[in-house]
């Protein structure tokens, strides 16, 4: 039945909404949205479902069971073109978050690497070094791989973790194991010996340095700064359907994230979202990577990094079309996708930086006027003043991808399985 | 044909354990928490996994998916189409289906019908009548009134609906009310 929203005079298709998350630090848009009341104002009433699994999160809303959910961003895109799964047509009109994740390494493997190279203890292009004399050492003696655990196999961490490897020439499809495991499950895989390291959201980084089974060895924010993490996504035919409680959920989750970004609040932020109902872990866990302490080995004061879990500045809340084509450049990459297809075309289906304009100015913000933007140019340290509007977002290997530039990109990309000649012939490059 | 169980409890894979015996399909049920996934598939080769709708195991499944053609993958269409009953399998038993490219959709639709059949959509369709009863009931006692005007008076149908409603509207109650007290009385007031 249709329902008027009081308060903004509103009109809106649907008001009872049920939403999916993971629990994971950074359900906390969501999770804020509903505490704050920020979707009850909007005239929703939310029920937060916490599933265990993405490709659970994928079926519900794809079949409809869930209305929207918290997705790794790579998933909508994913599936879109049908890979690592069955083909929905899922749109994402919003980022909740950017960094987040972090690669742990077991112990034994830690002390491997830091006795070829003690700047493994900081430098993750060393650490990735040293663990490629780790994978010929282990090559010679006959000795099994190493595994390595994911999430999910078309998940940012997965990219993430390749992206890491690849930076010292470690085939990740050949050189060691990767495996799928829970968020949850995780860290008790570790300490099982099932897995020599992994890459995953916090706070399940954290927990495991701090129950001294392993050290980070890179984060997220290290690997490519402020890059997209987790997106909020509904299915196409529900965007259409439902338009007007769309465009409410966006308002309220915007504003969960502008209330998110500000550093007073992080402590609450921890506190709510580290309850049964949500992540279920003590909050000084939660709270360490939020509260901007990025702890890579027991016993040393964790690092000061301001921009571990970005939920709103730098423009985070915008869905860039360019960040679409970098998942599609490494589903190539990695031969998941090998039909060539107009990768423009795609990304331009399944990130919709015109609704999330409408979300924003109704709620006084301004949005970029650009849909692309060039990544790997901004370095941190060159940064001249802190701006909210853009961040440093530098490339672990110093990369850089022009706005047009993603099958340039790819063809520079090592150990790719990616057909440039039949990706030129559907995409023309529109580079200068 | 191998179907394995991921993570089905015991009251719900003992409903179709029996039933799909019957039809020379083998069950093979792991509801372990610690169970080695990939060794399992590996090991067993099942042409069709149910799992519960919320394992933790599902994105291990994708896994395996995508490493292998040869393992079952996420169904959620049947063939081309869009299938209600693949979505209720999902909501009502909470239960999603994994499938070997071969499988046709007529199988698979058989399967889940018979798996549905099995929970709670006996109990859900009797809710369901059950729900509409009042409707139904006002809906015959409508029509007997009509039928009984036009025998009674001579009028056609669109003309006893009128004096139905003309009645309801004076007495300010509901055509309904009326058309019931019309069979139980006889008379309109």
């Amino acid at each position: 039945m249709p329902a008027i929203n009081n308060k903004n005079g509103i009109r809106l298709e649907k008001t009872d909404i049920s939403l999916g998350f993971i629990p994971l630090t950074d359900c906390a848009p969501l999770v804020i949205a509903l505490e704050k009341g920020y979707f009850r104002n909007e005239g929703l009433n939310v029920t937060l479902s916490r599933e265990a699994s993405w490709a659970g999160i994928r079926d519900k809303v794809g079949l409809g069971i869930l209305d929207g959910a918290q997705m790794l961003a790579s998933i909508p895109v994913a599936s879109r073109l049908g890979v690592g799964g069955p083909k929905i047509d899922m749109i994402s009109a919003m980022v909740l978050d950017l960094n987040g994740n972090a690669i742990t390494v077991n112990n034994d493997l830690y002390d491997h690497l830091f006795s070829i190279d003690p700047r493994s203890e900081f430098s993750p292009l060393i650490a990735a070094q040293a663990l490629q004399c780790v994978v010929e050492e282990n090559k010679r003696a006959k000795r099994p791989k190493l595994r390595f655990g994911v999430v999910y196999p078309c998940s940012t961490q997965s990219y993430e973790l390749r992206y890491w490897l690849a930076s010292a020439g470690i085939d990740p499809d050949r050189d060691i194991e990767i495996v799928v495991i829970p968020p949850s499950k995780m860290v008790t895989a570790m300490t099982d010996g099932d897995i020599h390291g992994f890459c995953v959201g916090e706070p399940w980084n954290t927990l495991a340095v701090q129950q001294q089974l392993g050290h980070v060895v890179a984060t997220k924010y290290q690997l490519w700064n402020n890059s997209p993490e987790k997106v909020f996504a509904v299915s196409e035919s529900w965007a259409n359907e439902n338009p007007a409680t769309h465009q409410a959920i966006l308002r309220a989750l915007i504003k969960a994230c502008i209330w998110l970004d500000k550093k007073e609040n992080r402590k609450t932020a921890a506190k709510m979202i580290s309850q049964a109902p949500y992540i279920a872990l003590p909050e000084e866990t939660v709270a360490l990577s939020l509260m901007g302490l990025s702890l890579k080995h027991f016993g040393q004061m964790p690092e000061k990094v301001d921009d571990f879990h970005v939920f709103h500045r730098y423009s985070a809340n915008f869905p860039w079309l360019n960040h679409a084509e970098w998942f599609i450049s490494q589903m190539y990459r990695w031969g998941q996708l090998t039909t060539p297809i107009n990768i423009e075309e795609t990304v331009a289906a399944v990130y919709k930086p015109s609704l999330f304009r409408i979300a924003a100015e109704a709620v006084g913000l301004e949005s970029p006027s650009i849909d692309r933007k060039t990544e790997g140019n901004l370095h941190e340290k060159n940064m001249l003043m802190k701006s909210l509007q853009i961040g440093p977002n530098q490339f672990l290997d110093g990369q850089v991808i022009s706005v047009g530039g993603i099958i340039k990109y790819l063809e520079q990309q090592s150990l790719s399985k990616a057909d440039i000649p039949a990706l030129r012939l559907i995409n023309v490059q529109k580079e200068a | 044909m191998k179907v394995l169980l991921i993570d089905i409890d015991d009251s719900r894979a003992n409903k179709i354990d029996s039933i799909l015996a019957s039809a020379g399909i083998e069950l093979i049920n792991f509801n372990n928490q610690h169970a080695d996934i990939y060794h399992i598939v590996g090991e067993m080769h099942p042409e069709i996994i149910l799992v519960d709708t919320n394992s933790s195991n599902r994105d291990t499944l994708e896994h395996l998916a995508q490493l292998n053609k040869e393992y079952p993958r996420t169904v959620i269409k049947l063939g081309n189409n869009r299938s209600e009953s693949i979505n209720r399998l999902a909501a009502d038993a909470g239960i999603s289906i994994y499938a070997i490219d071969n499988i046709p959709p007529r199988l698979l639709q058989s399967l889940i019908d018979i798996t549905l059949s099995f929970f709670h959509s006996i109990d859900r369709l009797r809710a369901e009548v059950l729900a509409l009863k009042p409707e139904i009931d006002a809906r015959q006692i409508l029509n007997s009134a009509k039928k009984f005007i036009v025998d009674t008076y001579g009028l056609t149908d669109e003309q006893a609906t009128d004096l139905l409603n003309k009645n309801a509207n004076r007495q300010g109650r509901s055509i309904t009310d009326v058309a019931r007290q019309l069979m139980e009385t006889g008379a309109f007031v």
